[in-house]
């Protein structure tokens, strides 16, 4: 197979404006390329959608502001317990 | 003549048992036959664990001749969610049918309370596979089959939690332990109109429970009335050496305390306009009767996501947690469709996002802190619908498909809440209210269920056809 000359995120001289993928879409390539194979196309088709829920979703967290002191609750404390 | 020991409250059974009216193995014998019998209608039941019930009663029944009464849960039979990991060669399914073999060599810290406490285990109860978890959308989502509500054959039971709550609602067990990271104690206590308590975050150990979400898993009890749960709740609450998430914070169930003074209870209405018309009304015919013992307004929200930010956390968390079965492809064999690539989705959620979630959860704890600064108890609806049939996809908060702003608020603040069953709905099928306290607050949670169901029967009223 011949190789192609051009890099990954490099477009050919004279190609036209990229589209870009949008959130939702590289982040189902991720899914499919981890578990594409172990699935249907119907199957595929489903968790496009589930995809697109979890990134509705995130994007309600984003939406609300916080500031650069507002951590998370604190953890419970150190873990005295010993390894299992 | 024996009284019959089936839907009798623990305290009540309690009574009977220390005054040796009855013994320990027949109340075994008695709800190990009802399981056996009954369980499989209402696909409730995994294992009857008889060998060892009955080796627990009859250590109960010796004790007790010897004069030696542990407490109120002495002899008194019991049924776990099979997520709490038992030893002896007693499965632990999860509710997975590629765990169907899975067993433990250490009972989980609450049985072992239990235990101590004097409690016998009769059952290990079904449930939803993995805790619903994988994102299921249909009741049929258990290798034991659809949960059923024993208040209708075409209906569901709930979940995740539905062998616990329809084995209490059926008189299978007088008690049940259950868990719940968003929903799975109140919604099945809901649909099988049992009370259900999910305590606060950090009050019980989860060690040898299965973990869905760290920072969100907690395990309580159902039963037919909130002086049960809290019966339960003394039994199993307190800091435990194999659980650091587990706080130094015992629980001590005084039933006759009451309140102490008139309750100030918020109705969420965010909560209430979710719901459906018929558990509207209920919840609204449930106003006078708080009313009686408490003041009552309503509270407005502070507007933010918070099933959004529910969602997130439980999914990168589930994600994690279920990380060798979705890895090794063992998801598969499990029941429902969905369960088997729904998961794989949540690979799309990103650490910083994840991140922002726990950060939104503290202002959550926060708002709803200030809130409760002014109310003793939050209301809203136990479930937003009666139990929904069989054969009907699900909507749900946990898939995006409604809303439960109570549920997703309660969760993520580790808030103590209480179902308790209200009314009826559509067909006929239970409705629940449910109060929400404010952290380490069960006291003030369970005491205001128990006014309640003292001025109220819906908590007395049995399904079709399971009379003792």
């Amino acid at each position: 197979m011949e190789q192609s000359m051009t890099g990954a995120g490099e477009r050919p001289a004279g190609a036209g404006p990229a589209a870009v993928p949008s959130e939702e879409d590289l982040l189902f390539a991720l899914v499919r390329a981890r578990y594409g194979d172990r699935l249907t196309p119907e199957e595929l088709d489903a968790l496009r959608a589930t995809v697109a829920g979890v990134v509705e979703g995130v994007r309600e967290v984003r939406a609300v502001p916080l500031r650069n002191a507002q951590g998370p609750l604190p953890p419970t404390g150190p873990d005295p317990l010993p390894p299992p | 003549v024996t009284p019959d020991p089936v839907f009798t409250p623990v305290r009540d059974l309690a009574g009977l048992v220390r005054a040796r009216r009855v013994s320990p193995v027949a109340l075994a014998e008695a709800f190990l036959d009802r399981l056996e019998r009954l369980g499989p209608r209402f696909n409730a039941v995994v294992t009857v664990t008889r060998d060892r019930a009955l080796a627990e009663a009859r250590r109960a029944e010796r004790e007790l001749t010897a004069g030696r009464w542990r407490g109120p849960l002495h002899g008194i039979p019991y049924g776990a969610k099979d997520l709490l990991a038992t030893a002896g060669g007693i499965p632990t399914t999860w509710g997975a049918a590629p765990l169907r073999g899975q067993t433990f060599d250490a009972d989980a810290t609450v049985i072992r309370k239990l235990e101590a406490a004097g409690a016998v285990l009769v059952a290990k109860l079904a449930m939803v596979e993995l805790a619903g978890g994988m994102g299921y959308r249909q009741p049929n989502a258990a290798f034991t089959g659809p949960g059923i509500s024993p208040w209708a054959p075409d209906a569901w039971s709930g979940g995740s939690s539905s062998g616990s709550a329809s084995a209490v609602a059926a008189g299978l067990v007088p008690v049940a332990l259950g868990s719940e990271t968003w929903g799975s104690i109140l919604s099945p206590a809901a649909c099988c109109g049992v009370t259900g308590l999910r305590p606060t975050l950090g009050r019980v150990s989860r060690h040898g429970a299965m973990a869905l979400s760290w920072t969100l898993d907690k395990l309580g009890p159902l039963g037919l009335t909130a002086d049960d749960c809290g019966l339960v709740l003394e039994a199993i609450a307190g800091a435990d050496p194999l659980d650091a998430a587990a706080a130094d914070r015992p629980y001590r169930h005084d039933a006759g305390r009451g309140a102490g003074r008139p309750l100030r209870f918020g109705v969420v209405r965010a909560a209430v306009e979710a719901a459906a018309p018929d558990v509207q009304a209920s919840l609204e015919a449930s106003l006078p009767v708080l009313g009686a013992f408490g003041e009552v307004e309503d509270v407005r929200l502070p507007e933010l996501p918070y099933e959004a930010i529910a969602r997130t956390i439980l999914f990168a968390e589930a994600a994690s947690a279920l990380e060798e079965l979705v890895e090794s492809g063992a998801i598969a064999e499990l029941t429902a469709p969905e369960d088997r690539y729904t998961l794989y989705a949540r690979d799309a959620i990103l650490a910083k996002d994840y991140v922002r979630a726990l950060r939104l959860r503290a202002v959550v704890a926060r708002e709803v802190g200030a809130i409760l600064a002014r109310f003793d108890v939050l209301v809203g609806p136990g479930r937003l619908t009666v139990a929904p049939p069989l054969d009907r996809e699900l909507r749900s908060a946990f898939g995006g498909t409604a809303r439960d702003p109570l549920g997703a608020i309660g969760n993520l603040a580790g808030l103590p809440a209480i179902a308790l069953p209200n009314g009826a709905g559509d067909r006929g099928l239970p409705t629940s209210l449910q109060l929400v306290g404010a952290p380490w607050a069960e006291a003030t949670v369970l005491a205001a269920a128990a006014l309640y169901q003292a001025r109220t029967d819906w908590h007395r009223r049995r399904p079709p056809g399971v009379s003792p």
